[in-house]
């Protein structure tokens, strides 16, 4: 029942950030990009108060779930599916095939993610699309690895045997048999995969890889940090964006656990203690 | 009778790191239209990797030597796309393990319907509609499928919706077990290939499922691999002795259980007959090492038969009355017994 509980905890947080997101044009109070008086503090016109440049946090603040969520979203999927197709065929193949794949795999997975995103994202100039493409052509070993190990347990199973045996070539046991097995893990690590490309991306806005007129989470941060928002004491300015990442972020792990939960039961009893 | 299936010389090995493993060596089988053979041994005598290297499924197995020809065709040449169309269509298989050989994830009309869309795609990687949608159980399949359950004694569950929309956990083994013989009828193939098909049941389904086979060999050819005498009894036309790789006695199923020639038949009949309190007849020896098996027969160490010539020359298959035995009781020159 707890593993329950946390799963729809983290559906209900994570839909107020996307209803915000989606909503953002609509129930901003101000046009996050409008200059006006700065350094307000928060009051009733401006909820959160403004930035140095006078333009309204709480506005920001909604603008910035949009980004967030998008580069969150659409980075996992692309690092999900190449994860997938690399795992499927290395497992599925096995031989020498694996042996490079993995041997790849390896490769990506040890060298260290923020410094080479950095790297990248620095050659390819800041901006959102590049972000996204950064995270999600760096992100997939993981996904590769274990969908690979899952693959391998299936491929040896009865039901792939027989289907062999009615005369299933390869690519229609791999969609028909291996795929919907592995689906359970694959949405749980897709859901994981969010929350890493956003705190990624949160990062990289921060260090100032990203576009620097977008409104996301880690750009407000970055501003916060060198525009004299901490020096200030202005909480209003960086606590917010913080607390939504982080807010966002451990939902996302929530709905991750229970669907891997429900995936493997095995796992129930560790969540529920 | 004309022949379907027949195997020469057929000869099967795996290299594992322990050395070369000879689990068929020079096979040696006909089948005829509309006949149903039983291949009958122990655990490990080769009888699993004879069948699916019919199948060409043997791998890491390769095929050292040998022909099949099935319907006229070489299959041992056969690519692998080509060899994609022989299975399920030409020759299908019902699997043992009726709890593993089934999706988990899939409903029993979905894993049917699969049969049937791999049957008419070819099973490359495109098929008409979407998966798992209604549509695709179009009428033509659904009264397919209808029809293959009802031969099953299926059609009943059917009707009162308790089959085609459960999962194969909420089944009962006797009932997956047909389920899986209806997947490979409705590959609509020329011969059936069942691998011990009431191993892995209760008495209760095992007679069920019996009936159900003894329905379906009356109409096509099948070929069933089991240790059960039993099965073998009730359905098989001929039947097939196999000891350690090889085919060491072939025969009517009367004339077989009637007159076993082969001593090694003879020892495993002879289990067959104990009854409560009797002391099961052994078999001295050991079982057969198929990687460093002994010179000339390879059943002499254990054989209560063993003559000087048998730890020398193989044996050959030999005509003796209607059967074909490989035993040197049985080669010219030599006093049958």
């Amino acid at each position: 029942m707890k593993g329950n509980k946390a799963r729809w905890a983290g559906v209900a947080i994570l839909s107020l950030f996307i209803i915000c997101a989606v909503l953002a044009p609509w129930i901003a109070p101000h046009d996050p990009w409008e200059f006006g008086p700065a350094f307000l503090h928060p009051s009733t016109t401006n909820l959160l108060g403004t930035n140095d440049v006078g333009q309204d946090i709480f506005s920001e603040l909604l603008y910035g779930a949009r980004i967030s969520l998008l580069v969150g979203f659409a980075a996992a999927l692309i690092s999900v599916s190449l994860g997938t197709m690399i795992g499927l065929v290395a497992g599925f193949r096995k031989g020498i095939i694996d042996d490079l794949l993995m041997g790849v795999t390896d490769v990506f997975l040890v060298m260290p993610m923020l410094p080479l995103a950095i790297l990248v994202s620095v050659y390819l100039g800041p901006s959102i699309w590049n972000l996204i493409l950064v995270i999600g052509l760096l992100w997939w070993p993981s996904t590769a690895r274990v969908i690979r190990s899952q693959v391998l347990i299936i491929r040896e199973s009865g039901y792939v045997e027989s289907a062999r045996a009615l005369g299933a070539g390869d690519l229609w046991i791999m969609r028909r048999h291996v795929l919907p097995n592995v689906l359970p893990l694959l949405m749980a690590k897709f859901v994981l995969t969010v929350a890493v490309a956003m705190l990624m991306e949160a990062s990289l806005s921060f260090l100032g890889l990203g576009d620097p007129i977008a409104k996301s989470w880690g750009i407000m941060l970055r501003y916060a940090f060198l525009r004299g928002g901490f020096v200030g004491g202005m909480w209003w300015w960086y606590v917010p964006p913080g607390l939504a990442i982080g807010l966002c972020i451990s939902s996302l792990t929530l709905i991750s656990l229970s669907v891997e939960e429900k995936s493997d039961p095995r796992l129930k009893r560790v969540l529920e203690r | 009778m004309s022949e379907l299936l027949r195997v020469v010389n057929l000869s099967v090995v795996f290299d594992t790191p322990a050395g070369r493993v000879h689990a068929n060596r020079g096979i040696n089988l006909a089948i005829n239209e509309n006949e149903t053979v039983g291949i009958m041994g122990e655990s490990g005598c080769g009888k699993t990797v004879l069948f699916l290297s019919l199948l060409r499924l043997q791998q890491p197995g390769m095929i050292t030597d040998g022909s099949i020809v099935f319907d006229g065709r070489e299959l041992t040449g056969l690519t692998a796309s080509e060899m994609q169309q022989v299975r399920g269509r030409h020759i299908a298989l019902v699997p043992q393990d009726h709890s593993t050989a089934l999706n988990p994830a899939f409903t029993v009309g979905q894993q049917l319907s699969e049969a049937l869309l791999i049957r008419d795609n070819g099973g490359g990687l495109w098929e008409t509609s979407l998966m798992g949608r209604k549509s695709r159980d179009s009428r033509g399949h659904l009264h397919e499928i209808r029809a293959v359950l009802n031969e099953l004694a299926l059609g009943e569950l059917v009707e009162t919706g308790r089959l085609l929309d459960r999962y194969p956990h909420q089944l009962s083994g006797g009932i997956r077990q047909r389920i899986l013989i209806a997947m490979a009828l409705l590959g609509r193939p020329r011969m059936l290939i069942a691998d011990e098909p009431t191993t892995a049941l209760d008495r209760a389904s095992q007679a069920q499922t019996l009936a159900v086979l003894n329905r379906i060999c009356r109409r096509m050819t099948m070929l069933i691999i089991s240790h059960d005498v039993e099965v073998i009894r009730s359905t098989c036309d001929r039947v097939a002795v196999m000891y350690g790789g090889r085919i060491v006695e072939t025969g009517s199923m009367v004339e077989l259980f009637r007159k076993p020639k082969h001593p090694y038949t003879r020892l495993l009949l002879s289990c067959q007959k104990f009854s409560r309190g009797d002391v099961l007849p052994e078999v001295a020896g050991d079982v057969l090492n198929l990687i460093d098996f002994p010179p000339g027969c390879s059943f002499h160490p254990c054989c209560p038969q063993a003559m000087p010539i048998c730890s020398e020359v193989e044996p050959t298959e030999t005509q003796a009355g209607d059967a074909m035995v490989a035993c040197h009781l049985y080669t010219k020159g030599e006093k049958a017994c």
